[in-house]
């Protein structure tokens, strides 16, 4: 298992590859969700409406 | 045919048809990505030359590939934006840009973790390839600053535009820059066909997840962006208000 993990030495360039990738990819995610709500809450502020559902 | 394009094209019909693409892109791109990398980083054979470490190959080449792509469609879609005034267009290319700009990043970062071994430096100033990704990272970047610069978004939209489209001719320079140049970088492997099928199918289907995800994430940026653009008219009011089911 950890000889697996190791990657014959080169275990640190493979795995921080490919963790930053996954980070980066969640951060989109988690950018596109954010910028959704705020265009909805910006919409609603103009509108004066009032907050009842998500 | 037409009618199915010029219905996409509506705001509404599009902002209410998203979703449904965004959760099956999500869910197949997730699951391709988990099936691609468990192959490539556990089950496809060693590379003889550059051992373990050429496993970085199953991030580093989707992204840098969608990096490009990501730019293509954003070049694109001004264009279209440009010449026949499409709402959605300009849409698309301002959603496309900072996941470009990201998936730009990925490429440089994973592509510099992988010259460290193979190469031995993080990077190399003037080598072609190198730059002309790096030029691109800057490409978005003003992009997206001259966007937010620029209060009127009609205005906006145009001149951003004419930025897209004066930096696609990058587009070719990334591509062949390893043919017209010498660099540090390998030429291409997957085009070629110098790859073992155990070695290549991971990548293709990585290939494929990563191409996935990126819509999904493009969609849903775009449905935000269509939103924003809508502001004013009565489905988003009604919409936001709650007049009116959510779609």
């Amino acid at each position: 298992m950890s000889d697996t993990l190791a990657m014959g030495g080169y275990g640190a360039y493979v795995w921080s590859s490919v963790g930053l990738t996954v980070i980066v990819l969640v951060l989109c995610a988690v950018q596109a969700r954010r910028r959704y709500r705020n265009v909805l809450q910006q919409i609603r502020a103009q509108n004066g409406a009032t907050e009842t559902k998500e | 045919m037409w009618t199915f394009f010029h219905k996409l094209a509506s705001p509404p019909h599009f902002y209410r048809i998203a979703p449904a693409f965004v959760r099956t892109f999500t869910v197949a791109g997730l699951l391709l990505f988990a099936y691609g990398s468990w192959n490539g980083l556990f089950v496809a054979p060693m590379d003889y030359q550059q051992k373990d470490a050429f496993r970085i190959i199953y991030v580093h080449v989707p992204t840098a590939y969608l990096s490009m792509m990501a730019y293509s469609i954003m070049a694109i879609s001004a264009a279209i934006g440009l010449i026949w005034r499409m709402k959605l267009a300009h849409a698309v290319a301002a959603a496309a840009a900072p996941l470009g700009a990201w998936f730009t990043f990925l490429a440089l970062a994973t592509g510099s973790i992988w010259g460290r071994p193979m190469w031995g430096t993080w990077w190399e100033w003037g080598d072609p390839r190198l730059t002309s990704q790096l030029l691109m990272l800057f490409l978005y970047f003003g992009y997206m600053a001259l966007r937010s610069a620029i209060d009127d978004l009609q205005k906006a939209d145009k001149a951003s535009a004419v930025l897209a489209l004066v930096g696609a001719v990058n587009i070719p320079i990334i591509h062949y820059s390893v043919y017209w140049w010498t660099s540090l970088h390998q030429g291409q492997t997957v085009l070629e066909g110098k790859m073992p099928p155990e070695m290549l199918n991971p990548l293709l289907v990585n290939i494929l997840a990563f191409t996935l995800i990126f819509g999904a994430l493009l969609l849903h940026r775009v449905r935000s962006e269509v939103l924003h653009r809508e502001r004013r008219a009565r489905w988003v009011h009604q919409l936001a208000t709650g007049t009116r089911a959510e779609p």
